[in-house]
């Protein structure tokens, strides 16, 4: 399932003001696989989310997608590889469900002309994949932070991404409907073998759901590196590596044959 | 070759949807044919009321330089007062609401109105400067051109490294605004009486003063504009939905912000420069469309040309002709937008900025 390469990430570094968030910072990310970034708030984890989209430009470095250089491609190029399912999102306009989704067509239409059938046919789609046909002629204002949360991966999804990127996709959901989309964005990976990048809070999500994790710290000025750890999940979330990135001490218990963290 | 029976199911097929339309369509129809209806009351408004029989009479009389039978002074009513000023107001009308709605959409608030980045303030200072200190300047050139260089400036104060942050846009708006509004009243300060009442007179705004060469003016202006942003509508749905969001699908954010703000603002300015400034009216038609049809822009923005333009007409057949004298019509729009924005302000409870 997981082939060859999807990102490379290659020695990108970025400071805002006089902090530096990333220090030359090198990845590479197989196709089709689920990875996660996972660290303490500041370690700039949706930064890297962001270098990745094109939506911020590094001070050094590069992001290379499908072999070709991110912030060298057209942005409708770039749109049709990549989606982009941002963080508690609001708006202002009363817009139908349907009509937020359809704007994912985006790359797919030209300047001057509007969504055709095919364009809506595909967000029909979209939108009875992420199990949220119902909600179609609903505003998008009038919805729950969850359902919005769908909304912004059905929009992604009708892009026909081949990468798709998720900024803490479980931040503004309950116990049930992290779990439940959780699952939902692993079972698009498998079925469609599309690239996930996301980045999570919860360590122990990260261990359930992801193919590989990416573990971060913060830089405090020091010579340390950026990514404490890449690997499976097993690898890389050790008592040792959750200490160096957070600071704080965590058991890990085998329960049932899953792994669990669980802070001392 | 289509028998009888053939025709009539053809026929059948293509009314077919035009008569079980919703109510929804119905609605929409009506809501984009609204400038007939509006055309032809305000033709019947006035000291010499023209039917729209009479209308057709006398423009076929013109066409086909026949004898008419109405007295001539229906034919000077019409083709002189009545037609200029009715176009220019269905026009000031479309042109101030696509206006305001584009910004809305840009702004994602709904309680921007096209005056935002200093356009009024502008014109009137340069309206102003034609009026007393060049008067060798036309008073619409003037007022144009000022007020294109009050946006222009807001914008580049508003950009920094290739980038035009909204909210910077609205504080640079605020500060042009205020700077023009300090030289205008110093040319207030400075004039003889009667040019000062003639700028106060200009900033209420008012279409008292229609004439063709004013309807020609504005005209290509404002159907280039409109026929522009017509066709862009769309991108606006994937503008309002935020700048990350909109260029995460692959949208190119400055580029399609700056062609929408300068197409927003030709159009406006261009009106602007021959009515002078009607306040509010960029606010009240989205928001009813918004209210009727929804927020998406694919219906939003040609349905602010045809309700505007009904819109400002009908309200400036009020200003002409309710009462003994004539009120000018900024002052009217104005007091009918004030409640619609406390309505929208009170609504969006932080007025909707973030």
């Amino acid at each position: 399932m997981i082939g060859r390469e999807s990102i490379r990430i290659d020695e990108v570094s970025m400071t805002y003001g006089s902090s530096k968030i990333l220090d030359s910072v090198s990845l590479s990310i197989g196709k089709g696989s689920v990875v996660t970034m996972v660290g303490p708030n500041g370690c700039g984890k949706t930064t890297l989310l962001k270098i990745i989209n094109n939506l911020l430009k590094p001070d050094k470095g590069r992001v290379l997608v499908e072999g070709m250089e991110v912030n060298s491609m057209p942005s409708h190029r770039l749109a049709r590889i990549m989606g982009y399912v941002p963080q508690g999102h609001r708006i202002s306009f009363p817009f139908k469900v349907r009509d937020v989704v359809i704007t994912g067509r985006m790359p797919y239409i030209s300047a001057f002309s509007s969504p055709k059938r095919e364009d809506l046919e595909r967000t029909e789609q979209a939108l009875s994949l992420v199990g949220i046909s119902g909600l179609a002629d609903q505003p998008y204002t009038q919805i729950s932070g969850g359902e919005r949360q769908l909304v912004m991966i059905a929009r992604a999804m009708v892009q026909q991404p081949s990468v798709l990127l998720l900024d803490e996709p479980t931040s503004y959901l309950d116990f049930k409907n992290q779990i439940s989309t959780l699952k939902m964005i692993k079972e698009i990976s498998r079925n469609r073998g599309v690239t996930v990048v996301m980045t999570l809070h919860d360590p122990n999500h990260a261990l359930m759901f992801s193919d590989e994790i990416v573990l971060l710290r913060k830089l405090n000025g020091s010579r340390e590196e950026n990514v404490i750890a890449f690997g499976s999940p097993n690898e890389t979330m050790t008592p040792q590596n959750i200490q160096a990135a957070y600071g704080m001490e965590v058991e890990i218990l085998d329960v049932r044959g899953r792994k669990l963290l669980l802070p001392v | 070759m289509y028998t009888r029976i053939g025709i009539r199911a053809k026929l059948l097929e293509v009314l077919r949807p035009l008569l079980f339309l919703s109510r929804g369509r119905w609605l929409l129809f009506f809501a984009l044919l609204m400038p007939l209806p509006a055309f032809l009351i305000s033709m019947n408004i006035g000291t010499y009321p023209v039917s729209g029989l009479e209308l057709a009479e006398i423009i076929l009389s013109r066409l086909m330089g026949h004898d008419l039978r109405l007295p001539t002074v229906y034919d000077t009513v019409v083709f002189n007062i009545r037609l200029p000023r009715i176009l220019l107001a269905m026009m000031v009308g479309a042109a101030l609401s696509i206006s305001g709605a584009t910004l809305q959409g840009i702004f994602r608030n709904p309680l921007v109105s096209p005056f935002i980045l200093g356009l009024s303030s502008g014109a009137a200072f340069g309206a102003a400067l034609a009026m007393s200190v060049f008067p060798w300047m036309p008073l619409q050139i003037g007022a144009f051109a000022f007020s294109l260089l009050a946006v222009g400036s807001a914008y580049l104060m508003a950009r920094s490294k290739g980038e035009v942050a909204v909210i910077s846009l609205v504080l640079a708006g605020v500060v042009v605004s205020s700077v023009f509004g300090a030289l205008l009243a110093i040319v207030q300060f400075a004039v003889d009486a009667r040019s000062l009442q003639s700028i106060v007179y200009w900033n209420m705004g008012t279409l008292s003063t229609a004439s063709w060469s004013k309807v020609e003016i504005a005209a290509p202006w404002v159907l280039a504009g409109c026929l522009m942003l017509i066709a862009l509508r769309w991108r606006l749905n994937v503008l309002a939905l935020g700048e990350e969001e909109a260029r995460s699908v692959g949208m190119n954010l400055e580029r399609y912000k700056f062609v929408f703000i300068v197409t927003a603002t030709l159009v406006a300015s261009a009106v602007v420069a021959v009515a002078g400034i009607i306040g509010l009216v960029g606010l009240i038609v989205p928001h009813m469309v918004r209210m009727v049809f929804g927020p998406d822009h694919r219906i939003l923005i040609p349905l602010s040309v045809t309700v505007g333009a009904s819109f400002l007409v009908l309200v400036d057949d009020v200003a002409r002709a309710a009462f003994s004298f004539e009120v000018p019509v900024g002052i009217i729009t104005t007091l009918l937008g004030a409640p619609v924005f406390i309505y929208l302000l009170r609504k969006t409870r932080s007025g909707g900025w973030e």
